[in-house]
C-alpha cells in the first residue's frame, strides 16, 4: 500500500502524476508563482507560523510573487515569456518549516506564544 | 529605458563611488538569517534546518519590472531592481501597454471626449430616472376608470320649461334648470352693484335657457333645494343660503354664487358636463 501510494504520486514513474505536475508547472508559471505561494497563512495558523520564522528576504520575495501574480490577475495578462522560462514553481521554500511547525504542534510543545508566559 | 537606465547606472558607478551597491546588498543580504531569527533560541532548529545554503534569495523583483527591466541589472549584479529604479530616475517611463495603449508623448490629452462619452451615459441616466419617477407618481394619479366617469352626456329632451333635473357628476349633484321667460328676465334685472358675487347673467350661461350648476352651496357645502328660496331659485336648508334662478347668491352667509361646471351642449337636446 505504501509503495502504490509512492507511485502514484511520483511524477517520474507515473505517467498521470506527470501530467498533473507539468499542468501545475504551467499555471503557475504563468503567474510566475511558487507552490508555496498558495498557502494562505491565514487558512492555518500554522502556515502563519511557519512564515514568521522563515528570514525576512525569503517572506519578502513571497509577497513581491504574490503581488505579482494578484497584479498579472487584474491586468487579464500572464508573465512574459521569458520570465515563464525563468520560473521554478517547485522550488520550496516552506514546506520544512511547516511540518516542523505542524509536527512542534502535534508534540503539544509551545510552538506559538504561550498565553502562560 | 532600459538601456538608458543600465548606462546611467555604470557610468555612475564607474566615475565615482558615490553609491556602491554594496551599500544595499549588505542591509539586504544577512549571511545567515535563520541563525539571527533564533538566538534566543538556539538550540531549536540546529539539527533539522539548513537554510541559508539552500534558499537562492530572488533580488529581481519582477513586480517591478515596468520600472525597471531585467536584463540591465546584469551591469551590476547585486542592484534590486527598485534601487536601480529610484537610483536613476529617467524621463522615459515605460508603462504596461497590455490593454490600455498610450497615447505618443506630446499629445493634448483627450478629456473632453471622456467627459462626452460620460455625458451620454448620463443622459441615459437621467431618462431612466425620470421614467421611473413619473411611472411611480402617474401610478397614483387618476385610473382609466375615473377619467371614464368625468364627464357626463345628458339627454335635454325630457325636461319642461320651468323644471330642474340634477344629475350626478363627478360625486356631486349638478342642477339643470330649463328657465321659463320670467326667469331669464328677473335674472337679467338684478343691480350687480346689490351682490355679493357680482356677475352677469350671461356671465353664466350659454344658452339663457339653460342654467347648469353645481349643486353644492359655497358656504360650507350642503345641497340646496330647487324651487325654494326668497328669490325662485335654490335655498340652503343647513344655514339659510337664499341663489336666484342665476344660481347667484343674494341673502344668507355663501361667500360666492353656486359654481358653474365646464360644459358644453353637443346639438340641441344633448348636453355634455364636464
Amino acid at each position: 500500500m505504501e509503495s502504490l501510494m509512492k507511485w502514484l504520486v511520483d511524477p517520474k514513474k507515473n505517467w498521470f502524476a506527470r501530467q498533473h505536475m507539468k499542468t501545475i508547472s504551467t499555471r503557475l508559471r504563468k503567474y510566475g508563482l511558487r507552490y508555496d505561494d498558495l498557502y494562505d497563512p491565514k487558512y492555518d495558523l500554522d502556515i502563519k507560523e511557519a512564515l514568521n520564522r522563515l528570514p525576512r528576504e525569503i517572506v519578502d520575495a513571497r509577497h513581491q510573487r504574490l503581488k505579482r501574480a494578484i497584479d498579472l490577475s487584474m491586468k487579464h495578462e500572464y508573465l512574459a515569456e521569458d520570465l515563464q522560462a525563468m520560473q521554478t514553481p517547485f522550488r520550496s521554500y516552506l514546506q520544512e518549516m511547516l511540518a516542523l511547525a505542524e509536527r512542534k504542534e502535534m508534540l503539544g510543545s509551545c510552538f506559538y506564544p504561550c498565553k502562560s508566559s | 529605458m532600459l538601456r538608458v537606465a543600465g548606462r546611467r547606472l555604470s557610468s555612475v558607478t564607474s566615475s565615482s563611488s558615490l553609491w556602491r551597491p554594496n551599500q544595499v546588498a549588505s542591509a539586504v543580504v544577512t549571511s545567515n538569517p535563520i541563525n539571527l531569527d533564533e538566538q534566543p533560541r538556539p538550540t531549536r532548529f540546529s539539527d533539522s534546518f539548513s537554510f541559508a545554503s539552500q534558499f537562492h534569495l530572488p533580488f529581481r523583483g519582477f513586480a517591478s519590472e515596468s520600472l525597471t527591466p531585467r536584463n540591465e541589472s546584469g551591469i551590476i549584479p547585486d542592484a534590486p531592481p527598485t534601487v536601480a529604479a529610484v537610483k536613476n530616475p529617467t524621463p522615459k517611463i515605460v508603462y504596461d501597454e497590455h490593454n490600455h495603449e498610450r497615447y505618443p508623448p506630446g499629445d493634448p490629452s483627450k478629456r473632453a471626449f471622456a467627459y462626452f462619452v460620460l455625458t451620454g451615459g448620463r443622459f441615459v441616466y437621467a431618462s431612466l430616472i425620470r421614467l421611473l419617477i413619473l411611472k411611480f407618481v402617474l401610478s397614483m394619479s387618476a385610473s382609466k376608470d375615473v377619467l371614464a366617469m368625468a364627464s357626463v352626456e345628458v339627454d335635454l329632451s325630457g325636461i319642461e320649461s320651468g323644471n330642474t333635473v340634477t344629475i350626478k357628476w363627478r360625486g356631486k349633484p349638478v342642477f339643470i334648470r330649463r328657465r321659463t321667460e320670467e326667469d331669464i328676465k328677473s335674472a337679467n334685472s338684478v343691480d350687480l352693484a346689490s351682490l355679493r358675487d357680482p356677475q352677469e347673467d350671461s356671465e353664466r350661461v350659454k344658452n339663457p335657457e339653460w342654467l347648469i350648476v353645481v349643486g353644492v352651496c359655497t358656504h360650507l357645502g350642503c345641497i340646496p333645494l330647487p324651487n325654494a328660496g326668497d328669490f325662485g331659485g335654490w335655498f340652503c336648508p343647513c344655514h339659510g343660503s337664499h341663489y336666484d334662478v342665476s344660481g347667484r347668491i343674494r341673502k344668507g352667509p355663501a361667500p360666492y354664487n353656486l359654481e358653474v361646471p365646464t360644459y358644453s351642449f353637443l346639438d340641441e337636446n344633448k348636453l355634455l358636463v364636464g
